[in-house]
């Protein structure tokens, strides 16, 4: 059998590869598993740290003891001695072990048993704990060796340690002294700490006095203050959304033609809808992305009242176990479902038979269904019966194990079962700290907030913070610090001035947030143990691995059909690159700066939809003026880092992340299109334009798939290009927005391309009424069309199936769009008209590409000031906007094609060419890179449109021009690097011309640069090439 | 006649006394045993729960106190965990102390040689002193209330369990004795109703939020894949040794062929 199946794979048959691998797969799982349950046994404890840890600096200690014993110490508990004040904190990696003479430090350590876990190694057993002490003294060595080592580029530790005994000793002077961070700042702190002591002092007397008129006051302000919280680091809406207005009656995607990575929520168990909506709502994971709920009745009120100050909710009514109702949400498209459970007492108390599999069932079939619909989803089901975990395996994936917990989907974390939270409670009671640290895991940067709200809070109205706000808007781990300041009990005596203080001292220190990333490229040996160093020396922590599957084959490396977690590896564990790691960091992964227009775009979105579609000449921004301000204020901002950028590119752009930026320039562009596609329907129709269809077929798919193998690579390569500085300050406005990694696989975070381009453009034209709208329109109007392309079949795919309103993409995508739309002529022959336009707007898409490559970055400003100087050309000549677009910008747009729309009819076929080669990503001599726009989009647009490079030269000349004189007005794009996408492989694409000229039929845009139609069986555009 | 009473030197010598002896002996037959069912009857409506007591078999020994509602709880996952060997406790009992009849899948369990001496089911109510007391609440380590997840009114679910601590904190007012309050409550509003004046909790009340942690771990695992799975593996004990594949085949692929051809598809990577 062996020698059958390896001479099959000689034969580099990837589709045998598979089917073979299915069919072993029931013996592969066994590996996997192995991996899995090692993983399974890790634990949290809670240990006394030894005295000997005094002074190492923490993320350095955890990966000594990571070394040496294997623990992974990630974060502690410090509590003051006397005053009682605590605070938990998860990897405070810069932080600095105090002495034990006035903290009293828990260390949690992830550990195998209790025994092992112990790091105070104080032992009753003399001859044991002489033993242990040795070994901990060498540990204590090594510890102090690698501070010194590693430390050298910062802050000497040695040094560091010293100042903190100096400060141990000193702590009658600055009650700081010992616990102060690594932060460079300590020359000032004693000074800084007395002032402090006598302001307290102060303010103590103040508040003493004013205690009685100002509690009240306190929580007043407490409450305000966590609404502005909310407000800042949340999409909140201004008013509550109606609940109608939201609601879908037809089909999401009609209603929100863009809605793309959008997370349906399924189930009838709503009632803590909110807990699970606010942190999917916080902005610290990215532009805006919608959810969906399918509820088969109506919300009830009390929930809606809760969740409706939420931004980007949808509604659709229905149940999930029908077909059409999960089309009606989008499931196509969509890049998460939760499938919630009914675990309410009326169901069970309907099945008296004890039918307790029963419970479960409407939340598995809607699992199953959602699964076959759409198998690249990330599905999350939760289960109140562990036993019915069994009915999720098909026949081909059984497990041999009984025990639920070790079922493939539970090991690939889509199963959520109801055991965890009794787990947790008999942690609890062996490990009472266990809550604050599961709190702190699940909540997202809410923690660090907190500290500042109470000291805000505190500050306001003079009143000792230890009054802890309770229900911090049912924030994770509201209540957590709360009972942990309450321990304060015993000291009662203490003013609470004194309390605020330490607490305030506490509260300086920064916790961590549990992430999720994926490798590192330049991994030296690509093991655990040398990621864990790596991480360590960025103050990071992993604390396991997501086993990934490369998609193409459907399997990992570790022939596991599914991902699994593998908590806690060894050391030597190799590591693979479609693994991802889970990591304790300080820093979120990206921040994006500019959500304050993606949330004006969405409110843009979402009034058009309300509106209807034939507001055509309305403006948006009459009805948005806050959205306008928005974006001027932005656009200071933007026009600031352009120019920081621009110097950024020319200087050391690397040709790789070039590509990135102007593909994803173009990928908004693509969405500004789109929306003045959307805005101008009306317009059109009156110039008697035949609307036009799109279609999205699944045509294109093949080609996706053929892709995967190059997006693999894409990926790891952006990890490169995230970690190398140059090039993220190239990246330019990428600089703002901090590399995120992971968010692009399966989170939500997807990388803020922002648009503020669109935004501007958006604009002018839906205000006057572009003829543009129509054909985006006509694309999300035939639903049973636009339903069916996403089947691509990766994970990493999820995020950037296509362009979308709300989710600026992912720069393969754009070109897979364009692909998908020319192909969409071969598709629908039915009307001639229609395919020719999207054969020309997929034509000049990828000319467009071309164009942006050849460009220099610093074209992005000009490519929006084109913009608007296209929208205002085309409000003064309706005839032919796109003529002037087209020739300002060199890039294709949608509103090009309405000149060709009545040349007769072309077809074309989009060829999947072969799997891009690994070489597309050496950087190449880059001729763009200087800024010489014109070299390189000429000489590709030589080999393929000889006509059009001429063109795009001219218009370029007339661009830059424009561009000079509009440059003062309006400002820049968002040039997005988006990290997201890797560079976009290849675009192949081949048209059969049709043989008349585009020309003779509209005289509107003749002198546009319609893409000549080659007779080229296949052009493939590689940028590398 | 002849009627032995003990040794038999007692008899009834007159006729008198022999018939109220056969009197008395006619009556014994019928009515004793009659009383006797109803005394078993009566004792059979009391369940054997319902008088049990627990007394502590050794002077180390710890127990607990669970109250509140197990009906939504696995107790086969719960007791597991709580007696699981990582936890180094040798002399934990458990005290469950419901107002209802255990189930049978409770009484299984408690038969089960694994927990037969460590479970004790306790029928009465943590709102009745006199239930405590037959707990030895007063001595317990922790003191768990349960609550029912997927209470159709979370609310009511909660009062239920706040009333529960509540009437345990004034039992054991008397005791001054601290003690851990492990409780679940449902919705994470209703913490503040356990909290004192200025808005704490108190330190020995130990909250999980139900609905929090669940919803916030699956926010966490649509954001990041997997994350349910990690922060279920670091919370819940398994042996080292609970799962052991034995039954590896020998034929076909091996890890390093897996290898060898991943390697060899080198274009892949």
């Amino acid at each position: 059998m062996w020698m059958l199946f390896s001479l099959r794979w000689l034969g580099f048959s990837k589709f045998f590869l598979c089917f073979h691998f299915s069919a072993f797969f029931k013996f592969f799982i066994f590996q996997s598993l192995r991996e899995y349950e090692k993983g399974c046994g890790w634990e949290i404890y809670t240990t006394q740290l030894s005295t000997a840890f005094e002074g190492a600096k923490f993320s350095e200690l955890s990966y000594a003891l990571y070394d040496k014993i294997g623990v992974v110490l990630f974060a502690l508990q410090i509590k003051e001695k006397n005053r009682g004040s605590s605070r938990l904190l998860l990897n405070p990696a810069n932080f600095s072990i105090p002495s034990h003479d006035e903290y009293e430090i828990d260390a949690f350590v992830i550990a195998k048993n209790k025994a092992s876990s112990d790091l105070s190694f104080k032992t009753s057993n003399e001859g044991e704990g002489n033993a242990i002490q040795r070994n901990f003294e060498n540990l204590t060595n090594l510890i102090k060796s690698t501070v010194t080592l590693e430390g050298n580029a910062g802050v000497a530790p040695t040094e560091d340690r010293r100042r903190i005994s100096r400060g141990n000793s000193m702590k009658a002077l600055s009650p700081q002294g010992s616990l102060e961070t690594d932060d460079r700042g300590s020359p000032g702190k004693s000074t800084g700490g007395n002032s402090r002591d006598s302001k307290w002092k102060h303010l103590k007397k103040q508040s003493l006095i004013d205690r009685k008129v100002k509690s009240s006051n306190h929580q007043e302000v407490m409450h305000r203050l966590e609404d502005e919280h909310l407000n800042k680091f949340y999409y909140i809406r201004s008013e509550p959304a109606e609940i109608n207005s939201v609601t879908i009656k037809t089909n999401v995607l009609d209603e929100v033609p863009f809605i793309n990575n959008h997370l349906i929520i399924i189930g009838k168990g709503l009632k803590n809808l909110y807990d699970l909506i606010r942190p999917l709502r916080a902005r610290h994971l990215g532009p805006l992305r919608f959810i969906v709920i399918l509820y088969p009745y109506d919300i009830p009120p009390d929930v809606w009242l809760r969740i409706s100050i939420f931004e980007g909710l949808l509604i659709v009514r229905g149940s999930p176990l029908e077909d059409t109702n999960l089309r009606r949400a989008g499931i196509f498209r969509a890049a998460q479902v939760v499938v919630l459970a009914d675990g309410s007492t009326e169901s069970m108390g309907s099945n008296p038979s004890g039918m307790d599999a029963l419970i479960d069932s409407d939340a598995i079939f809607a699992f199953q269904h959602v699964k076959r619909m759409n198998p690249q989803t990330h599905v999350v089901l939760e289960i109140v019966n562990q036993s019915n975990i069994g009915y999720l395996e098909d026949e081909n994936n059984q497990s041999l194990v009984n025990d639920p917990r070790f079922s493939p989907q539970f090991a690939a974390g889509s199963l959520f079962t109801t055991d965890l939270l009794d787990s947790i409670v008999c942690q609890a009671y062996y490990n009472p700290d266990i809550i604050k640290v599961i709190n702190k895991l699940i909540s997202g940067v809410d923690q660090i907030d907190r500290g500042t709200l109470v000291k805000k809070a505190a500050a306001e109205c003079g009143i000792g913070g230890q009054q802890s706000q309770m229900g911090l808007g049912g924030g994770g781990g509201g209540g957590d610090d709360n009972s942990s300041e309450g321990s304060s009990n015993d000291d009662r005596p203490t003013s609470p001035l004194m309390r605020m203080s330490s607490s305030n001292r506490l509260l300086k220190l920064e916790s961590s947030c549990l992430y999720q990333m994926s490798i590192p490229e330049n991994l030296d040996p690509k093991t655990y143990g040398a990621l864990y160093h790596h991480l360590s020396l960025q103050g990071i922590i992993p604390l396991g691995l997501l086993r990934g599957i490369i998609p193409s084959l459907n399997m990992g490396r570790k022939s596991n059909k599914l991902p699994y977690v593998y908590t806690n590896p060894s050391k030597d564990t190799e590591l693979y690159t479609c693994d991802k790691v889970f990591v304790l960091s300080l820093k979120p992964e990206k921040i994006s700066s500019k959500l304050d227009v993606k949330e004006w775009l969405l409110d843009l979105q979402m009034q058009k939809n309300k509106d209807g579609k034939d507001k055509g000449k309305e403006g948006p921004d009459k009805n948005n003026p806050k959205g306008v301000d928005n974006y001027e204020k932005h656009h200071k901002k933007l026009e600031d880092k352009f120019q920081k950028f621009q110097a950024d590119t020319t200087k050391r752009l690397s040709k790789i992340t070039e590509i990135i930026t102007k593909i994803s320039d173009l990928k908004s562009q693509q969405a500004q299109q789109i929306n003045q596609l959307n805005s101008g329907l009306n317009t059109f129709r009156s110039l008697n334009e035949s609307p036009v269809t799109t279609r999205r077929t699944s045509f294109a798919n093949n080609e996706i798939n053929e892709g995967t193998w190059s997006l693999s690579r894409s990926n790891s390569n952006n990890d490169n290009i995230r970690r190398s500085p140059q090039t993220i300050g190239g990246i330019g406005f990428g600089s703002d927005s901090p590399p995120i990694s992971s968010s692009r696989k399966n989170s939500i975070g997807v990388s803020g391309v922002e648009s503020p381009v669109v935004s501007i453009l958006k604009r002018p034209s839906t205000g006057n009424g572009l003829p543009i709208e129509n054909q985006q329109q006509n694309k999300s109007s035939p639903p049973e069309n636009s339903t069916n392309t996403n089947t691509s079949n990766t994970n990493y795919n999820n995020n950037k199936k296509r362009p979308s309103f709300s989710d600026p993409l992912v720069h393969e995508r754009i070109i897979e769009n364009i692909n998908i739309n020319t192909e969409q002529v071969t598709a629908s022959n039915e009307n001639s008209d229609n395919e020719e336009d999207q054969q020309i707007e997929g034509e000049m898409g990828s000319h467009k590409t071309n164009t942006t490559v050849a460009s220099s970055a610093n074209n992005t400003t000009e490519i929006d000031l084109e913009l608007d100087e296209r929208t205002k050309l085309v409000v003064k000549t309706k005839a032919s906007p796109r003529a002037t677009e087209s020739k300002t910008k060199g890039l294709g747009s949608p509103s090009l094609s309405f000149g060709r729309k009545r040349t007769p009819s072309e077809s074309k076929i989009l060829v999947a060419g072969p799997p891009s080669s690994p070489s597309i990503f050496k950087p190449r001599p880059v001729s763009a890179v200087g800024g010489s726009p014109v070299v390189t989009g000429p000489k590709i647009d030589a080999i393929n449109r000889p006509k059009t490079a001429e063109r795009i030269r001219r218009h370029r000349a007339a661009s830059d021009e424009q561009f000079h004189q509009a440059r003062a007005k309006r400002v820049g794009s968002p040039t997005n690097h988006n990290n997201n996408g890797g560079a976009p492989t290849r675009l192949f694409y081949s048209s059969i011309p049709s043989d008349n000229d585009d020309d003779d039929n509209n005289n509107e845009r003749d002198d546009s640069p319609s893409p000549k139609r080659n007779n080229l069986l296949s052009k493939s555009f590689d940028y590398n090439s | 006649l002849s009627f032995y009473l003990s040794k038999g030197d007692i008899t009834p010598q007159t006729a008198g006394g022999r018939f109220a002896a056969i009197g008395m002996i006619g009556f014994a037959i019928f009515s004793v045993p009659k009383v006797t069912n109803e005394l078993i009857e009566k004792m059979s409506l009391q369940s054997v729960h319902m008088r049990a007591i627990y007394t502590p078999k050794s002077r180390n020994a710890k127990h607990i106190v669970i109250c509140g509602d197990l009906s939504s709880t696995s107790i086969n996952d719960f007791f597991g965990e709580l007696f699981h060997e990582d936890h180094e406790n040798v002399d934990l009992n458990a005290i469950i102390l419901l107002p209802t009849p255990p189930t049978v899948e409770l009484i299984f369990l408690m038969q089960s040689p694994k927990y037969f001496l460590s479970l004790t089911y306790l029928e009465g109510s943590a709102l009745i002193d006199k239930d405590l007391a037959r707990s030895k609440a007063e001595s317990a380590a922790a003191i768990f209330i349960m609550s029912n997840k997927f209470s159709a009114n979370p609310d009511e679910e909660d009062s239920k369990s706040i009333l529960l601590n509540l009437s345990i904190k004034r039992y054991l007012a008397n005791y001054s004795r601290n003690m851990l309050y492990c409780m679940q409550l449902l919705r994470p509003e209703n913490r503040r109703h356990l909290a004192n004046e200025s808005n704490e909790l108190a330190e020995n009340d130990i909250v999980v939020c139900l609905n929090e942690i669940k919803m916030g771990v699956m926010a966490k695992a649509i954001m990041y894949p997997g994350a349910n799975t990690l922060l279920m593996n670091l919370v819940s004990s398994f042996s080292d040794d609970s799962l052991l594949i034995d039954e590896i085949p020998t034929e076909g692929l091996t890890q390093s062929d897996v290898d060898a051809i991943f390697s060899s598809l080198a274009w892949v990577q």
